[in-house]
């Protein structure tokens, strides 16, 4: 709210400097009057009196508002910073002094503006609405509103206390922060130090593990071997086997070890011949004319020196590059600065314009030069007009006369068109065919001549062909004889027809045979087959046929053996009786001596011991069963010869590395 | 054609090899199994039909399970006469039973039917394996010795019983058709 009176007298020191506005501070009435009735008069053009009279009206109105807020601050100690601000006010100011027009424009815009703000004070509550008036001359201005917006907060309060508090809040902040680093540092720290222990344990863990893994798979291979039931020979054999691949795998080891000690022997020994090369480049140089190696010299030297320039060249472009797109990106990401290169760019333009414009103005001179000056460029313009008029005519005239010319010269083209044309076309076709053939005059001439020759040779051949048949003109027949000949001919022609005829239907008929000849094939093996089947049959009907002769020896035999079954038949029937009887006296005297046995003391005493001897038995079976299981667990014999030969094995394992070490 | 083929099959073997426990589990198919041992006095005999796979036929085979004691021997060399199937048990945690098996195919081989002659060695008990002392090696071997075969197998845990049986009613059957076979081409 103290803003208020400090905006007014920025406005009023516009004109009336610095005194009005100490006037102001002190006693309010008298400024504004002077500010109302002094100032604003003269500011203002014309015609803005209504706005000034409503300005005082609102400002009148406002007034005890305000006047409560300045009090307070004129008891308080912020006066100084008050008194502080119109400093930063003044280049404001004396900047609107510069340029007249548009100080009266910012002028007449604060003032419209005001009443608003007067009126939000009045009703409003605080410190906020005065920075708006402040804000808004300050953004009409351009870029120097910036500061003072920003300026506007820091103003608001001055006490020195609430500074120290500030600074003790942040002082107590910063020492939270960094109490909190620290323990987080520490923290870190041990991390670090348990991180390191752990992965010490970890390594550690994984090497035993991949161990224990070794141990499972010898393991899980000794299983699989027992399972597998395999002898000792054989495991030992593998072993043996193993143990040989061993050997040879080391050899080739050597054998690679050796190699690449070899290689780097070698890559040593080059190194040495490329010292001893370099050496011999500078010996070189050391021996060459003083005035080349001064040469050699300088251009070395400068070669390290243009080196050296690149590379800072180079520095220095990446580094201008980098502030580059800093730039640019504050550029995109504040609107403000983009606004404020727009204006900028703008103001350039003004002033250019600005100064063509003044330039323009100085030119002109005075009116009645300028006057005569147009008054002669007239007359020269009419002139020239008058010229280019006749000129005109003089061109329309020219042109209506060409283009009679051309309508005749059209008429005569449209009745000569017709017959000329065909003609031009004619002579024209005729041309291209003259080129056509002049263009392939020499191709066709050379294919005209290799032609010539082959049919010279053709002749050639002919005639030396008439000339060996001429010698043979005398055998040839007379002209009957050739009539004889002809009929002939046409008689045997028609025969060799027919016989080609006869010859389809032969090898049709061949076809045919063919086939049936196939078919005859197949059966003629069959038949063979069935012969052989018949000649068997026959084999065995002859076998058969001695036995079947004798009909009334075979009916004997076969009556012979019915009767024998038959007798065998009752005579085993005649056991089964006597079979079953035996069977039931048997049963009988089972029975009876199963009684007998069971009134029989010896063998009620025998069962019962038998009883006594199976539950004996059972007792001795499970004893000798727990004893077995107990001796099973506590026979220390399997283990003990284990533990001896895994000590041994351990002992041969420990032995061996040392051997091979020693090897 | 559905005929029943009998065969006579003798168990034998070492006292407390197991038998009477094989036969029990086998004939009855719940494949009970007795912790007890209960002394099997002389010869005990029990009978178990089998259909052979993909047959009309099947075999009902008469187990003898004959006691392994030495004062049954006499009465078991008698009933071992004219057997057709045999199986002779040991027992893995005993060598003596083990021992044993070659005395017992002998007494059989003595009583005659030597050509048909068809059986198996099983050795029991192998779920007792930390006192196992017969590897599975040396039981192959013997059996291979006598031109048998070999199986094993825990009766207690019910592991390898069917499978000896089955193989000898399959043998059997074989055999069996061969010789209806041969007679049929005699006659």
């Amino acid at each position: 709210m103290d803003e208020v009176p400090v905006n007014r007298t920025e406005i009023g020191g516009l004109f009336d400097h610095r005194p009005v506005t100490a006037a102001g501070s002190i006693d309010r009435p008298g400024t504004r009057g002077s500010v109302g009735g002094a100032a604003r008069p003269s500011s203002r053009p014309a015609g803005a009196t209504d706005r000034t009279e409503m300005r005082q009206m609102s400002s009148y109105g406002d007034r005890p508002s305000t006047r409560q807020a300045i009090t307070p601050q004129a008891d308080g100690s912020s006066r100084p910073t008050t008194s502080g601000r119109p400093v930063t006010a003044r280049p404001v100011s004396a900047a609107l002094r510069n340029a007249p027009g548009t100080a009266s424009r910012l002028l007449s815009t604060a003032s419209l503006q005001r009443p608003g703000t007067r009126t939000g004070v009045a009703t409003g509550i605080g410190f906020n609405t005065p920075i708006n008036v402040v804000d808004r001359p300050i953004t009409q201005q351009g870029l120097s509103g910036m500061k003072t917006s920003s300026r506007g907060p820091q103003r608001q309060v001055q006490d020195k206390s609430y500074f120290l508090g500030l600074l003790r809040t942040k002082m107590s902040e910063v020492v939270n922060e960094v109490g909190r680093l620290t323990t987080e540092m520490e923290s870190m720290k041990q991390e670090q130090s348990t991180f390191l222990t752990y992965d010490k344990r970890v390594k550690e863990m994984a090497q035993e593990l991949t161990e224990l893994q070794g141990t499972l798979a010898d393991y899980n291979l000794m299983v699989d071997l027992l399972n597998t039931d395999t002898e000792k020979g054989e495991v030992d054999a593998e072993t043996r086997e193993v143990a040989e691949e061993n050997k040879q795998d080391e050899q080739e080891l050597d054998a690679l070890f050796s190699r690449k000690q070899h290689l780097q022997a070698t890559a040593v020994q080059l190194e040495t011949e490329i010292q001893e090369e370099r050496h011999m480049g500078e010996s070189m140089v050391a021996g060459m004319e003083p005035n080349l190696r001064q040469r050699y010299v300088e251009l070395q030297s400068q070669n390290t020196s243009l080196l050296q320039h690149l590379d800072h060249n180079q520095h220095e472009i990446d580094t201008i590059d980098t502030r580059v797109a800093t730039l640019e990106d504050e550029l995109a990401t504040s609107k403000v600065k983009q606004e404020a290169v727009g204006l900028y760019e703008r103001l350039q333009e003004l002033e250019e314009k600005r100064t063509e414009i003044q330039a323009e103005n100085h030119k002109r001179g005075t009116p009645k030069e300028e006057r005569e000056r147009l008054l002669l460029q007239v007359k020269e313009d009419n002139a020239e007009i008058a010229t280019m008029d006749r000129q005109v005519s003089e061109v329309q005239e020219q042109m209506r006369q060409l283009t009679d010319e051309l309508h005749q010269l059209d008429q005569e083209l449209e009745e000569n068109q017709s017959e000329r044309s065909q003609k031009y076309r004619e002579l024209r076709k005729r041309e291209e065919t003259i080129d056509q053939f002049l263009a392939g005059f020499e191709v066709t001439q050379a294919e005209e001549l290799s032609r010539l020759d082959i049919m010279e040779e053709n002749n050639v051949d002919i005639l030396e062909k008439l000339s060996t048949h001429l010698a043979h003109f005398k055998h040839l027949p007379s002209t009957n004889e050739f009539d004889v000949m002809r009929s002939d001919l046409a008689f045997k022609e028609g025969e060799l027809e027919k016989s080609k005829f006869t010859e389809q239907g032969l090898k049709n008929q061949n076809l045919n045979l063919q086939s049936n000849l196939q078919k005859i094939e197949a059966l003629e093996s069959k038949v063979q087959k069935e012969l052989v089947e018949l000649k068997e049959r026959l084999a065995t009907m002859d076998e058969e046929m001695v036995e079947f002769s004798d009909v009334a020896g075979l009916r004997a035999r076969a009556e012979d053996r019915r009767r024998q079954l038959a007798a065998d038949r009752e005579q085993l029937e005649a056991r089964m009786v006597a079979a079953s009887l035996n069977i039931k006296e048997g049963k009988a005297a089972v029975a009876s001596l199963k009684s007998q046995l069971q009134e029989n003391e010896t063998h009620a005493q025998l069962a019962a011991l038998e009883k006594k001897w199976a539950h004996l038995e059972q007792t001795n079976f499970t004893l000798r069963e727990v004893v077995a299981q107990r001796k099973a667990e506590s026979n220390y014999l399997p283990t003990k010869v284990v533990t001896r030969a895994s000590r041994k094995l351990n002992q041969a394992k420990n032995y061996k590395p040392a051997r091979s070490s020693s090897d | 054609m559905n005929n029943i083929i009998r065969a006579k099959c003798l168990i034998l073997g070492d006292s407390t090899v197991g038998k009477s426990s094989l036969t029990q589990a086998f004939v009855s198919d719940t494949h009970q199994y007795q912790k007890n041992y209960n002394m099997t006095q002389g010869v005990e005999i029990l009978t178990k039909m089998i259909n052979v796979p993909d047959t009309q036929s099947s075999v009902e085979l008469y187990l003898y399970d004959c006691s392994g004691k030495e004062f049954y021997r006499g009465l078991v060399t008698k009933m071992s006469s004219q057997a057709s199937l045999i199986v002779l048990v040991y027992d893995v945690t005993s060598e003596n039973s083990f021992n044993l098996v070659t005395t017992f195919h002998d007494l059989v081989k003595t009583q005659g039917n030597n050509d048909g002659l068809r059986g198996v060695v099983f050795a029991n008990k192998t779920d007792l394996t930390n006192r196992r002392k017969i590897s599975p090696k040396a039981g192959r071997d013997l059996a291979n010795s006598l031109g048998l075969m070999y199986f094993e197998g825990s009766v207690k845990d019910q592991k390898g019983i069917d499978a000896p049986f089955f193989y000898l009613v399959n043998e059997w059957f074989k055999l069996y058709m061969d010789k209806t076979q041969s007679f049929k081409l005699l006659s």
